[in-house]
């Protein structure tokens, strides 16, 4: 029985196989071509940014050294390109802070912000997004409107977006962060925490910024603000931050609720304690700890109480709350008596760990 | 005779038909990871993690890893993953029924104290008889609990995590200084992200101190080599091809992050000692899928975990042989994914994909390395057939 007994007519397995086995042995040479290309390729490329690099590192120290020396970084037909790009990020992540003014000054006395103009157009994406780093790392403050407008271009680009906002922060550009947040045609794509963390970054009057975004129609925003007002301990905002304990968005109430625990807002305590009834246990859970950091032995009674709720981390809240209480042996003793295992089990190993740690590391 | 000889060249056909099928899938995610690769390379220059080091807007992780008689290695993992770079961290060590010394020499060594821990139970699991917390290193907890395999215990360091996202890794494992940060971000800037995996590399050959690589080497033993190869290619052309392809189904169990609700949805880890790595990531995909969830399951290159594999023929075959029952586990026990159009990519590509290169593909591959040549050797085959077969 050979190949041959089977195959049809038409099939010439000689020729066929031939052809394949040329076909293998071109693919064979041309992933070695590839290779020694992609090799010689990364060889030159390393020894290019070694240059580079020095060459900065050369005009940095000229400058630094007197500071109105005029040093440039040799380029020869092309001052700026993508590659020379991607090494000065590199060396800005590098550099120590005090020297990036020096930095920045080399650059921009070398027409970088002409350059990077022309460049907006450009479709290589992480190109984009580079040069948008460096607007905010370089504070080339007058390109804040370009930026903004390609948030507006580009707004699936998840990266794009948050690289955008982080320059427009560092720019301290409240116009236009203001513009894009009170937008309603504008969909928020950052995450909760990516966004928090860009307001984090903004140079400008922080107080004036995050009133201004609380009146955004978008849920999240004001969320977002109220949130960064108690993790800032922006006091004078607290009265601001107040109405939203009665909002009809479950989240935003646990985020003002967070918040005004955070900045001990005592007129917050009645309404906080009376979420230690609300429906949601996120509610209750996050009220408990609001609570107990605004007044804890004026509502221990209440906070006590809410040991007794059906949900776990309500009751862990309360105790963790508890655990640094004075009354803690007469607390536990209280609870035992109610015959509520699940409390007092968890309120004994609160009282146990705190006095190994105290009430940081539970 | 003729049957018999009709039987082999079929084989042999089939065989060559699956090689060339299965190289030209494989040069397609060559060319999706080098693509995905180069973004990646260049997305480092401005996706920066150091804002976040110091930032409370950093996702507070859960560490878990399983340990079963790991009195050897277990101390060198905790102290490693004690000391990394990340804001807010617990470490869960879960002493899976260990019948060595790996309880005592951690009772030893960070001075635990019994605490009477209430554990929220959220997936059952096997009872935990003990918990044990360290007044020098807060963040670290120990649960002994009964034997109860892999799944079990890693189900049970759930229960008893405080944070939304959780890394489980092997019990002789090391992770870099900032894989921590790295595999961690994707949960930051997305919230639609259930699971992201990191790179596994061969630790051996190379010199790792305090979570940095300071010097690096290859191993010494081929069977070590071979499987340091295997790794590199199965993580940055497999993984990431997948991945560019959109139809990862393999986080690997010895580094793989995950949010803790999502897992919780679906039940947890599978207790039948095969579900801590792909079982895990099709129950996400099946329930999301189902749930008409919009999520992502990713795998990034840059974290890192060092792991140890084996190094005698006898506990790799083992290993392997747990991996591949897993993986025709889980698309069995998931059957009607398969080709099911509700399930989108998943159900029409990587459950195909799986079944063919994965679970069937290994065997034609051996039938035809043995079948040409006998082939050949019998005169019913071609020299030419064979060098195509073979190149």
């Amino acid at each position: 029985m050979q190949l041959t007994d089977w195959q049809p007519a038409w099939f010439n397995a000689r020729v066929v196989f031939t052809y394949i086995l040329i076909f293998l042995v071109m693919m064979l040479v041309l992933f070695i071509c590839v290779l020694i290309y992609i090799r010689v390729s990364a060889v030159m490329q390393e020894r290019f940014k070694h240059k580079l690099k020095q060459q900065i590192y050369y005009a940095l120290s000229k400058v630094t050294d007197d500071p109105s020396a005029k040093v440039a970084i040799a380029g020869g037909d092309k001052v700026f390109s993508p590659e020379r790009l991607y090494i000065l990020a590199e060396v800005f992540d590098e550099i120590d802070d005090q020297y990036k003014p020096a930095l920045q000054g080399i650059i921009l006395q070398m027409g970088f912000k002409e350059y990077i103009m022309k460049e907006f157009g450009t479709n290589d994406m992480e190109y984009l997004i580079l040069i948008i780093r460096l607007i905010g790392d370089l504070d080339l403050a007058g390109m804040d409107s370009r930026v903004a407008s390609l948030m507006y271009t580009h707004r699936n680009d998840i990266n794009l977006q948050y690289q955008a906002y982080l320059t427009l922060a560092l720019l301290g550009s409240r116009d236009h962060i203001v513009h894009i947040c009170m937008d309603e045609n504008y969909v928020q794509t950052l995450s909760f925490r990516s966004l928090q963390e860009v307001l984090k970054a903004y140079t400008g009057d922080k107080h004036d910024l995050y009133a201004a975004l609380m009146n955004s129609p978008d849920p999240f925003v004001v969320r977002i603000c109220v949130k960064r007002i108690g993790a800032e301990h922006m006091t004078d905002l607290a009265p601001k931050v107040f109405p939203y304990l009665d909002s009809e968005d479950f989240n935003t109430v646990i985020d003002a609720a967070r918040s005004l625990g955070q900045l001990q807002y005592e007129p917050a305590a009645p309404r906080l304690a009376s979420l230690l009834k609300a429906d949601r246990w996120e509610v209750r859970s996050i009220a408990v700890s609001a609570l107990a950091l605004i007044d804890e032995s004026g509502y221990e009674n209440e906070i006590a109480e809410a040991l007794h709720d059906k949900e776990w981390q309500v009751r862990y809240n309360a105790a963790l709350a508890l655990s640094r209480s004075p009354n803690i042996a007469a607390l536990l003793e209280k609870v035992k008596e109610s015959g509520d295992r699940y409390a007092y089990e968890i309120l004994e190993y609160m009282a146990e760990t705190s006095n190994i740690w105290g009430r940081k590391a539970q | 005779m003729n049957i018999i000889y009709s039987i082999l060249l079929v084989i042999c056909i089939v065989s060559l038909v699956y090689i060339l099928l299965s190289n030209t899938v494989s040069l397609v995610q060559l060319v999706g990871s080098s693509v995905s690769l180069s973004r990646f390379n260049r997305s480092r220059y401005y996706l920066e993690h150091k804002r976040y080091l110091d930032s409370e807007n950093m996702i507070p992780i859960t560490l878990m890893v399983a340990a079963h008689n790991e009195q050897k290695t277990i101390l060198d993992t905790v102290n490693n993953l004690l000391s990394l770079d990340f804001p807010e961290y617990e470490v869960i060590i879960i002493n899976d029924g260990s019948t060595d010394s790996t309880l005592q020499k951690l009772i030893d060594k960070y001075a635990l104290v019994a605490v009477r821990q209430p554990i929220r139970i959220s997936i059952p699991t096997k009872e935990v008889t003990a918990v044990y917390r360290c007044p020098d290193y807060p963040n670290l907890t120990i649960l002994d609990k009964v034997q109860g395999g892999i799944g079990d215990a890693l189900n049970a360091g759930i229960n008893a995590s405080r944070y939304p996202v959780y890394v489980a890794i092997d019990a002789d494992s090391l992770l870099e200084k900032e894989s921590l940060v790295k595999i961690i971000m994707p949960f930051v800037k997305d919230h639609r992200v259930v699971g992201v995996g990191g790179i596994v590399r061969v630790a051996n050959g190379y010199e790792i101190v305090n979570g940095e690589l300071v010097e690096v080497g290859t191993p010494k033993r081929p069977l070590i080599n071979f499987q340091t190869i295997e790794y590199l290619r199965t993580f940055l052309t497999g993984s990431l091809g997948c991945d560019a392809m959109g139809i990862l189904l393999n986080v690997s169990g010895a580094f793989g992050a995950f949010r803790k609700k999502t897992v919780i949805d679906v039940g947890g880890y599978a207790t039948d000692g095969f579900g801590v790595g792909m079982d895990l990531v099709v129950k996400l995909h099946r329930h999301l899928l189902e749930q008409q969830a919009k999520y992502v399951i990713k795998f990034i290159p840059d974290p890192v975990c060092w792991v140890h594999p084996p190094k005698r023929i006898g506990q790799l075959y083992r290993q392997r042989k747990t991996w591949q029952t897993e993986t025709v586990n889980s698309l069995t026990k998931n059957g009607k994914v398969m080709l099911n159009p509700k399930y989108k990519r998943i159900g029409l590509l990587a459950f195909p994909y799986y079944w063919l290169f994965e679970v069937i593909g290994p065997f034609l591959d051996l039938m035809g390395y043995i079948a040409v040549p006998v082939c050949f050797a019998l005169g019913i085959m071609s020299l030419r057939f064979m060098l195509t077969f073979f190149a």
